[in-house]
């Protein structure tokens, strides 16, 4: 029982002691709160119109028809594509594409009516400049309205003339299709709730490794001992006060990156926020033992910065938002498995905008629990493993 | 003098390189990790056999010969039958299916009776790339297979032959040329962009953190007076040997693209090779530039983090520029990496003629002159260390 009571003892203490060094560190207040404050706005900006607008395209119009005319008009109608000038050849055009006037050709053939007439096909040429996927997707999707809206004219005009000879066509099956979960198939839809996880655990693990680094640093210049650490715990309370520490400083970085910044910019946000903030229990915590795993390889506090930003573009495509996690191998898998972002930016995004419950992400929830555990023992393990190594470097 | 002085800066910087894992890890294990990851991760080029869900409410022959033409398409695995739409959309919330098909009720007897049914399929688009790639497949194979339909009733009952069919279901038919991509291949696009800004990120924390360290160390003034007090012979010994190892690694990398990977290369070898230099160097004048502004070592990396990271971004590789909001787009110009990847969009992927890109040429030589600017500032504090954590 009095063992019991000292445990509680040292893990409050340790808690109340990492709570004021934390304050005191303007790098990692950085970390904690500039950082989550400032990275989702600039990445909101980045994708504020969520589709490639308006791309322009210049047209060979080697047939100068009434109807090419029309299929120009159409396509520059739409949203997607502007249409910015006729060129008199393709090497004309080529030369639009080359001085970044245009990032598409558009070629009609010169029989392109006669086609019609006869009641052939008459297709149409798209040539897309592809340096960006994001730009092709916006003229195939602009050229493929129009080539509809024309075909469809033409069906009943061709019909109109045949009057009744015309052929008894059987109903054609009409195809709807329901984007789910992004209706607007927008780029920062996807992109920024899974982003919005990740920048919790990214700004987590530098804060901890930057105190870690800081941490070691005090202890190698005196003997071992750290003097800002006054409690003098045993290393599985000390890890539970200062584990406790970060997941409590940051549950208002949490609340504004999970509800306040959706909101500003209007993301989907149908997931129940019971179910979220349940979710992000496990999150925080594991990201929290991951982070006193990790202490170990920060010697500095400025190492923190050379060797643990990179992570992020390794965290993001692990995650299986950009690329999915059927497509990798046994090895990435299991990296990916690793991560308490995979887990929580899957089960977040499809809370959030697929209208999951905390039911439906039962698998990723428990997984994250799993984590917490073995984080913990990671951390104590690279705890002692640097205690060790102290004591063998002071002594030296 | 000054020659002794440039040859002892480097030999102090390999020292420090030498005996810390950090320089080796942070110039050799980080971006050369990160490209093989980035390429072996996205080998497939196409994430093939995407998990679907097909729903046939109509359950008739007609019904499920279309079932096995969906089926059938390399590009999906169906992994499941449901038997609603309400089951279909609880195997989308537990994320084991990308999407599903649903064909309605009574399709059999609509199509024959002259009333069009709906067939509907749905994706879950908070996966970009495996679901406008399912899209496209249900799409084209949906047409596809009602336009067979509707075309064997018609030639069966001798109305029309093949041909005029043909014209009377899709009359303009759109013929799409991605030009050097044919495949759309998506693996090609995020590894060219990728791995350069990884590389770029890493030379700009590197390059600051060797230089403020030794203020950290309280030694920047014997860095100095190693190079008998010439700050820019002490800055050229420090970076070059960083140089040789990121310009190194970073010809590795494109090797592993251009040349092992495959990737679309429409210029000459040489090219690449001056381009990529001049990307490497470009950074690291950007990186000095940044310590010279801030010259505390905490600060200076935090903006390099802070650049190094929205790099991926504000590149502009994978949104463009002119539909970013307001002041952003201004600032792609600031970085390097959009110049190299205006470069590597004309020269290398499309080989124009060298002369549309030379405004892009100008502006990576002009970040080179940028640590002139500062040089003075670095030396001062430098001569004055004071180590602000």
């Amino acid at each position: 029982m009095k063992r019991l009571t000292k445990f509680i003892h040292d893990v409050l203490l340790s808690w109340a002691n990492e709570l004021r060094l934390i304050f005191k560190d303007k790098g990692v207040l950085m970390f904690l709160f500039v950082l989550p404050l400032a990275y989702p706005i600039i990445y909101a900006l980045i994708y504020d119109k969520e589709v490639a607008t308006d791309v322009p395209i210049v047209v060979v119009d080697q047939c100068n028809t009434p109807e090419s005319r029309r299929l120009v008009r159409y396509a520059d109608a739409s949203q997607y594509a502007a249409f910015v000038g006729y060129a008199s050849d393709m090497a004309d055009a080529e030369r639009a594409l080359k001085e970044k006037k245009a990032y598409g050709i558009l070629l009609i053939d010169k029989d392109f009516s006669k086609h019609i007439h006869r009641g052939e096909q008459a297709p149409v040429s798209l040539y897309s400049d592809m340096s960006l996927l994001i730009r092709y997707r916006s003229l195939l999707m602009a050229l493929t309205d129009a080539t509809q809206e024309i075909g469809k004219e033409i069906k009943v005009e061709t019909l109109s003339i045949k009057g009744a000879d015309a052929p008894k066509i059987p109903a054609t099956p009409t195809n709807t299709y329901i984007p789910l979960g992004n209706p607007q198939q927008g780029f920062a839809t996807f992109l920024i709730p899974g982003i919005l996880i990740l920048i919790a655990q990214q700004s987590l693990l530098l804060a901890i490794c930057m105190m870690g680094g800081a941490t070691y640093e005090r202890r190698r210049r005196n003997h071992g001992i750290d003097p800002l650490d006054t409690v003098r715990s045993g290393a599985v309370a000390r890890i539970f006060g200062k584990g406790l520490v970060y997941p409590v400083v940051y549950i208002i970085p949490l609340l504004y990156l999970l509800f306040i910044v959706p909101r500003i910019f209007s993301y989907p946000q149908i997931g129940n926020f019971i179910d979220i903030i349940l979710l992000n229990i496990p999150y925080l915590l594991a990201v929290t033992m991951l982070g006193m795993t990790l202490q170990v390889f920060a010697r500095e506090r400025e190492s923190a910065f050379v060797i643990f930003v990179f992570t992020s573009v390794i965290f993001l495509f692990l995650s299986g938002i950009i690329w999915p996690l059927y497509d990798m191998n046994p090895l990435f898998k299991f990296f990916s498995s690793c991560c308490p972002s995979t887990w929580a930016m899957q089960a977040f995004e499809r809370i959030n905008a697929n209208g999951a419950t905390l039911n439906d992400v039962a698998h990723e929830y428990h997984i994250l629990w799993l984590q917490v555990v073995v984080y913990f023992f990671t951390a104590l393990a690279t705890n002692r493993y640097s205690t060790i190594r102290l004591k063998a470097i002071t002594e030296k | 003098m000054i020659t002794v002085g440039f040859l002892a800066s480097i030999k102090r910087q390999l020292r420090q390189m030498c005996s810390r894992w950090l320089y080796l890890f942070a110039m050799l294990v980080i971006p050369i990790v990160t490209g093989l990851f980035l390429l072996s991760l996205m080998s497939n080029g196409l994430p093939m056999h995407i998990p679907v869900a097909i729903v046939d409410l109509d359950n008739s022959s007609m019904s499920q010969k279309l079932v096995r033409t969906i089926a059938s398409a390399q590009e999906i695995r169906v992994v499941e039958k449901a038997h609603s739409e309400a089951e279909a959309m609880s195997l989308i919330k537990k994320g084991e299916i990308y999407g599903f098909y649903v064909i309605p009720k009574d399709f059999a007897r609509d199509v024959l009776g002259q009333r069009s049914p709906e067939i509907a399929y749905f994706t879950n688009n908070i996966y970009y790339i495996p679901s406008s790639f399912l899209y496209r497949t249900f799409k084209t194979n949906s047409i596809l297979a009602s336009g067979a339909v509707v075309q064997s009733y018609l030639v069966q009952s001798g109305a029309t032959d093949a041909r005029h069919t043909q014209a009377l279901l899709q009359p303009v038919p759109l013929i799409s040329h991605p030009i050097h991509n044919p495949q759309t291949n998506y693996a090609k696009y995020m590894t060219v962009s990728f791995i350069p800004s990884v590389l770029a990120l890493m030379i700009m924390l590197v390059t600051s953190f060797s230089i403020w360290h030794e203020e950290k160390r309280n030694s920047s003034r014997q860095w100095l007076q190693e190079a008998h007090n010439h700050i820019s012979v002490a800055l050229l010994g420090k970076l070059l040997p960083q140089t040789v190892i990121f310009f190194g690694v970073a010809l590795f990398l494109q090797s592993l693209m251009f040349g092992w990977g495959h990737f679309p290369m429409n210029c000459s070898i040489l090219q690449l090779v001056a381009t990529t230099l001049l990307f490497v160097l470009a950074y690291q004048s950007l990186g000095v530039f940044i310590c010279g502004i801030i010259p505390n070592l905490r600060w200076a990396l935090s903006i390099c983090s802070l650049i190094g990271i929205l790099t991926f971004s504000l590149g502009a590789f994978s949104f463009p520029y002119e539909d970013m909001y307001g002041g952003i787009a201004a600032l792609t110009y600031l970085l390097p990496a959009r110049y190299y990847f205006l470069i590597y969009t004309d020269q290398v992927l499309n080989g124009y003629a060298l002369y549309f890109s030379r405004f892009y040429y100008v502006a990576l030589l002009i970040y080179l002159l940028l640590p002139l600017i500062v040089v003075k500032r670095i030396k001062k504090h430098a001569l004055n260390p004071v180590y602000v954590p």
